[in-house]
């Protein structure tokens, strides 16, 4: 059980040779025995999981089950979920119980899938090795060969990457602002999707930076992606920004292939210092669909290198008035003080941690009227050059290959102390979000040390099928089966 | 803290090199068509659930400390 994907599970599931509720006490007795050294889970939600896993399996035994029906999942703790604490990995929502459901949740519900739990995150999704969550870092489940050093999973969305590369859930939520589904996926060895801006309702998701953050699913394969994103995916009245378009059955376009697909190599991206174990990596996934019958193509995104810094400016601009919102009156964690005034910095103080502060000031800068035309306003220029960068290569190429992150995961103890040396684990994944356009990160190999390498692959507007199609030949031809150390199947 | 901010500040200043003129601010990617609805009331009589998360309440009523002397 413990090596099942989704797609495998379901079938199982849908012949009944398997019931939801072993498969889900699989999965809650794998988080009991290994999570305490992964800490992938902020909470366990052990009886609902079993509740619902029974509902499923009534379900099941009619024949007539919704599309995800009884398959356990793990839930990224940024998105509320109604009766179950929702924490954002923050102080500041430590004991917040959320009265409603986010409409990417309901979607999953209402498919029939369990909820395991909620899954650990740098705190309010900001940041790049999950070690600013409020609930302690989560470790990566790979190690280094010959090496016991703790390696962060990437972030934000690291406890659901860990959890997936750990056998601790068939699939995850995550949220990808400026590649926190990506990175993480990449540095624990699975797959991650985050589709265009647009195509999953931000409702109920805690916000961060409102125009980059796209919930989008994490899983060990593309299929597995495909089947979530289906579900997670469409139009919410809810949410402005929702984009009012069919969502395609993802599974039939895995099998496309990519014979005169082409495929753009974005100059840019091969930076001075970009280790030779990535470029070759990079190069063989060229050759893979170069194999396949895909054209390759040299594309210029001349803009790529000021993408950091644009988003670091936008995102943080926005974080900044997103997270006014916690006061310590309407709900969140509260400092009492004998003013209102006091009252605010009191509690704001002691509910952010360090990063989030740090953003929240450098956003408000940024905002500033003195500096407002000379970073954000500038800044959203920027932006438009960048988003015309991809329009243009779009218009020669379908799709472009990248790396996903320039580096393996580090140890906890190599976290740069630099702010801007951590913003540039991002390099790659910052400049789609930016745009808008949809891109996934697929395991593609191991690097000397043993740890795993990913690949990028990005896309036109809502053309997340040849993302699909395109990855499939590559996760083929890389035949990515290896397992971390820690993995419930390996430490049983 | 001070150190790195400034640090942050200088990094993005190398956004001053990209020639800018006459490009339009990107506000969002364009894609959602802009919506009205009927300007009526949709949701509600959620008091008890809006105020289930309050740090302190008295009633229906959220706290804050006294603001007027």
């Amino acid at each position: 059980m413990h090596d099942l994907t989704l797609a495998a599970a379901r079938k199982a599931l849908r012949s009944r040779s398997l019931s939801s509720v072993e498969l889900t006490d699989h999965f809650l007795s794998a988080i009991e025995k290994h999570d305490g050294q992964i800490n992938a889970y902020i909470t366990v939600t052990p009886e609902p999981a079993r509740k619902a896993a029974r509902a499923a399996d009534a379900l099941l035994a009619e024949g007539d089950a919704p599309a995800l029906c009884g398959l356990p999942l793990g839930v990224k703790d940024l998105f509320c979920t109604s009766g179950t604490k929702t924490t954002a990995a923050s102080n500041i929502l430590r004991d917040f119980v959320p009265p409603y459901e986010s409409t990417v949740t309901s979607n999953l519900l209402a498919d029939g899938a369990i909820f395991l739990g909620k899954t650990n995150l740098d705190e309010f999704a900001m940041g790049s090795t999950n070690m600013t969550s409020a609930f302690g870092p989560v470790t990566n489940p790979w190690r280094r060969a010959g090496s016991d050093a703790k390696l962060v999973p990437g972030g934000s969305s690291g406890g659901s990457a860990a959890a997936v590369a750990a056998g601790l859930a068939l699939g995850t939520t995550g949220t990808d602002t400026g590649g926190s589904i990506r990175q993480p996926a990449a540095y624990c060895g699975i797959t991650g999707v985050k589709p265009t801006y647009g195509r999953c309702s931000r409702y109920g998701t805690i916000a961060f930076a409102s125009s980059l953050d796209q919930a989008g699913p994490m899983a060990r394969t593309l299929e597995d992606c495909a089947i979530l994103l289906e579900s997670m995916a469409g139009f919410d009245p809810r949410d402005s920004t929702s984009v009012d378009r069919p969502v395609p059955r993802y599974e039939d376009a895995l099998e496309r292939g990519a014979k005169g697909l082409r495929v753009g190599i974005p100059r840019e991206y091969r930076t001075d210092t970009l280790p030779e174990e990535i470029a070759a990596l990079w190069d063989e996934g060229i050759a893979w669909l170069r194999d396949a019958g895909a054209e390759i193509v040299d594309v210029s995104l001349p803009h790529t290198k000021y993408g950091l810094p644009t988003y670091y400016i936008a995102a943080l601009a926005e974080a900044s008035s997103n997270l006014a919102r916690y006061d310590g009156v309407r709900f969140g964690a509260r400092v009492e003080a004998d003013t209102l005034d006091e009252l605010y910095e009191a509690t704001r103080h002691a509910g952010f941690g360090e990063e989030v502060r740090r953003r929240i000031l450098m956003g408000t800068y940024v905002l500033s009227s003195g500096y407002y035309d000379a970073y954000y306003l500038r800044a959203q220029k920027v932006r438009t050059l960048i988003q015309r960068d991809f329009l243009s290569a779009f218009e020669t190429v379908d799709v472009l290959l990248t790396p996903t992150a320039p580096s393996a995961a580090f140890a906890h103890e190599e976290r740069p102390t630099d702010p801007v040396q951590i913003y540039l684990n991002d390099i790659f994944t910052v400049p789609a979000s930016m745009a808008g356009v949809p891109a996934l990160s697929l395991p593609a190999g191991l690097d000397r040390s043993g740890l795993p390498l990913g690949l990028q692959l990005i896309g036109r507007y809502f053309e997340e099928e040849t993302l699909f199609a395109a990855g499939r030949v590559m996760e083929k031809a890389a035949g990515f089966t290896h397992r971390p150390a820690l993995h419930a199947g390996a430490v049983a | 803290m001070r150190e790195e901010l400034n640090g942050i500040l200088g990094w993005v200043d190398q956004l001053n090199e990209v020639d800018v003129t006459d490009v339009p601010p990107m506000i969002g990617t364009g894609l959602a068509m802009p919506r009205q609805r009927e300007d009526v009331v949709t949701d509600g009589d959620k008091r008890e659930a809006i105020l289930s998360n309050a740090p302190d309440r008295v009633g229906p009523y959220f706290t804050v400390p006294k603001v007027v002397e």
